[in-house]
Formats: C-alpha cells, structure tokens, sequence
C-alpha cells in the first residue's frame, strides 16, 4: 500500500490549518483516546519559531513539518514521535534551544530533535570516495533509537516529493544520497517499506527520467536498464550510471551492443556477487539479526530468517517446496485411494481421539480388518 | 580473475572496459569478478573527476584500483601460479 499523499503543499490553497486537522485526523485513526493536546501545543509553538520562513517553492514553511508529521502519524508512530516531528527543524533553523524543548515537551520529544538535528549535520558525500556502507554506518550510529531514523525517512520523503523546486544539480544529489543511503536504510524498518518504495521512486525519477520514457533511449541502453530490476535495489544506480559512461565512450553501435549482451549475460552472476554477505553491505545488520536468530532458534531459525529477508531465494526455495508438495500429492493421491483413505483416518485420530478410538475398537470387535476404520457416508 | 588482478597491478585506476579490452573476456565476466574483488576488499572503485566527464559531455566513468590489502594478496596469487613454471624463488615476485 502506498502512503497516502499529505495535500500536496505546492498549491497555495492549503492552509497549514488544514494540514494540522487532517494530521489530527491521522492521529486519531492510529491511536484512538490519545490525548492530541501536546500535538496541538507542538504545532503552535513550531508555527511561531517558524512564522516568516519560506520553502524553496514558496510556501509557509510550517507546512514541511506538518507534512513530515503526518506522514509519521500515517505509519502508525506515538503521538511524542509525532510531537518530535512537528519540531524536528526548530533547534536547527530557528533560536529555540534543545534545553527549553525539553522543558516544555519533555524528556523523550528532545531526544527525538536531538537525534534529527544531529543527523542534519553529518555529511553525507554520495558518488565519492568514501564507502556508502560507511556513511550508512554514520547514519545509524546516531539514529540508534529507530524512531529517529523514521522522522529523518520522513522528511527525506517530504524533501523528494518537493525536489523539483531545488537547482538540478541539488536534486542529483539528494537523489543519489536517498537511493544510497537513506532507502536502504528504511529497509530495515519493516514499517518503513512504504517509504523506502516511494523514496526510490522519486529519486529514480530525478536521475534517470528517461527510464519512464523509453523513446530517445537505444536497444542496449533499454536492455541494461530494464536488467539492472535484477541487483539488489541499493546497487541499481551505480551500476546504470556505470554501464552508461562505458556506453557513451563505444564508438560503433556493434562494440555497444556486444558489451550490453556479454553484460545481460553475466547480469545474474553479478547479482549474486553483490547479494553475498561480504559483498552486500545493505544486508550486513541483518546478518547479524541472523546471528542472534541462530543463538535463540538454532539453524532452522537462522535459515528462515535469511530466506525471509532474502526475497529472491526464498521465493525460488518457497517455488521449489510447493512444487515438491504437489509433485508428492500427485504420486500419492492419483494411483489409488489407500493414500487418501489413510490420510483421513489420521486427521480423524488427530482431532477426535477417544471416538475414533472407541470406533476403530468396534471394528476391531467386528473382526473386520477388510474394512477400513473410517465409516463410509 | 588472475588476469583481471593482473591488469589491475599494471594499470593505474583503469576503467571496467580498459578491463575488458587488456583482458579480452567479455563484460559479463568482468564486472561481476570486479564487483567481488571489491566486495572482499581487494579493489576500491571511485567515479572519474567531475571535469574530466562534464567537458566531453557524457556520463561519468568509474574506475578501479587495488587497496593496498588488495595488492598484496594479488602478487601473493600471481607469484603462486607462476612459480612452477619459472625458478622457484621470491625474486619472482613484482617490485
């Protein structure tokens, strides 16, 4: 399921008002009773810290925070995330200090803002020498408690959705740094999926638009674009841009061509190479949950767990199980009706023991081994 | 994969296809090998300098090298295979 779109906050129509009571509306579905009071009270003191700024499209900027809160309430998150949300940008933007946060919301709503403030500072250098994995890491490291990693997904959503309004070389940026970072990242949340989808998305859109619009592109370039659905989605964008800086330096059609089918072929194996547990480095806290799994459930555990987390196998052994299961039915179930008889005898035993004991016992007295045990109808 | 380390140890920062073209196998075979080798922490890639791609006007290019890690196990290998065919001595590994 998609999130639903906040009203969106180019049209000058909306006013932050009734962005504020379809929040509340949000609220209150996911967590009927709560008390909406500290809500209110965060998106007042929030609309006055913020009175007088603009978003780069020309809005009141009290509406991103309102947006990024609903799209927290959206997922299902407390109404102190929700609070945290509303004033995720004041510490930062404005001169409201983390110390009077915390007096006036509490303990948990500062170390919320503390946390989105603080991974507002790190620097993230996407497309550079610097490991993605490691800037992942950097990540993580202050958004231990993952309610902070949701408000810092949340806002990166509501910053793509209005992406077009920021200088074309900003967005490339922001859009490699979202694919690369921050929607692997929401993959571990399993609330998060939803966002990771339209994170992707919208920063696919702004580095490659001619993936919606096939037209102007030329067969190999078509073919490697479609083929890269294949790799790990945190790995596609590389592997595009890549592909197509070799493309582009291929001075006959028949070199480019050649290069894309020998690639086509050797696309699975690549997968495979960056699916690894070394290689994958978006699969790394994972294995780790794995590890912890296998202490706890032993193998079959950490067996399941990587299967879940690792769609492409699991579906493949998942395929490959139901096709043994049915294969089986049909061995036993279409040369004769013993199999079956049997079958339902068991079930019978299962569910009712003492009658079918006593009914087998009768049939035993009948001296009738002939007949099976279950009655006929 | 020796001839790929090969060509990594001869070449400063090439690019997959120099790759490609020094070895003579195909890309399906190169890139998923140099994917690994980085993987394992061998090889290091890195996109070109902006000014190199934005003057010719064209996407960027990403090109590989040994980490120092990398080029020490990659001589190591190289020396193991050629050894029985050459003296067997450690004057044959490269400088």
């Amino acid at each position: 399921m998609r999130l639903r779109r906040t009203r969106a906050p180019a049209l000058p129509a909306v006013k932050p008002q009734q962005l504020m009571s379809i929040l509340l509306g949000r609220v209150r579905a996911t967590h009927p009773g709560v008390d909406i009071r500290a809500i209110e009270r965060a998106y007042t003191v929030a609309a006055r810290l913020h009175a007088g700024q603009r978003r780069k499209n020309g809005d009141p900027y009290i509406i991103h925070p309102i947006t990024v809160a609903t799209i927290v309430a959206e997922i299902g998150m407390s109404a102190e995330t929700v609070c945290a949300a509303l004033l995720h940008a004041t510490v930062e933007d404005t001169d409201y200090s983390l110390a009077c946060l915390r007096e006036e919301f509490g303990d948990v709503v500062a170390h919320l803002v503390e946390g989105v403030t603080k991974l507002d500072k790190i620097k993230i250098k996407s497309g550079t020498d610097v490991p993605i994995v490691t800037q992942r890491e950097k990540v993580l490291a202050i958004a231990s408690d993952p309610r902070i990693l949701v408000l810092k997904l949340a806002d990166r959503l509501h910053n793509m959705r209005t992406i077009r309004f920021l200088p074309a070389a900003t967005q490339a940026l922001k859009a490699r740094e979202t694919l690369e970072v921050f929607a692997p990242l929401a993959q571990q949340l399993s609330i998060a999926t939803t966002i990771k989808r339209e994170l992707e998305d919208l920063a696919t859109n702004v580095l490659y638009p001619e993936l919606g619009d096939q037209r102007h592109r030329t067969a190999p370039e078509r073919a490697l674009a479609a083929s890269v659905l294949l790799l790990p989605s945190a790995h596609r964008a590389r592997w595009v841009e890549e592909w197509a800086g070799e493309l582009s330096v291929l001075s006959t059609r028949r070199a480019r061509a050649r290069f894309a089918l020998h690639m086509l072929r050797g696309i699975p194996r690549l997968a495979l190479a960056l699916r690894q547990p070394v290689t994958c480095d978006a699969h790394r806290p994972v294995s780790t949950i794995v590890e912890k799994l296998a202490g706890v459930l032993g193998v079959i555990g950490a067996f399941l767990m990587a299967l879940i987390r690792w769609e492409l196998a699991a579906w493949t052994v998942a395929a490959m199980v139901l096709g043994g299961l049915v294969l089986l039915g049909a061995v036993l179930f279409a040369r004769s009706d013993a199999p079956a008889n049997r079958l339902r005898a068991l079930v019978r035993t299962w569910r009712d023991p003492v009658s079918t004991a006593r009914s087998s016992r009768d049939l035993h007295d009948r001296s009738d081994p002939s007949e099976p045990e279950a009655p006929r109808e | 994969m020796l001839a790929v380390l090969e060509v990594l140890l001869e070449m400063d920062r090439p690019y997959g296809l120099e790759v490609i073209d020094r070895t003579g196998r195909p890309s399906g075979t190169i890139y998923p090998m140099l994917a690994r080798l980085e993987g394992v922490g061998w090889v290091e890639s890195a996109w070109e300098d902006p000014s190199a791609h934005e003057k010719a006007g064209r996407p960027r290019r990403r090109f590989y090298r040994l980490t120092p890690h990398g080029a020490d196990r990659a001589r190591a290998a190289l020396a193991r295979v050629h050894r029985p065919r050459t003296q067997p001595s450690v004057g044959l590994r490269f400088a």
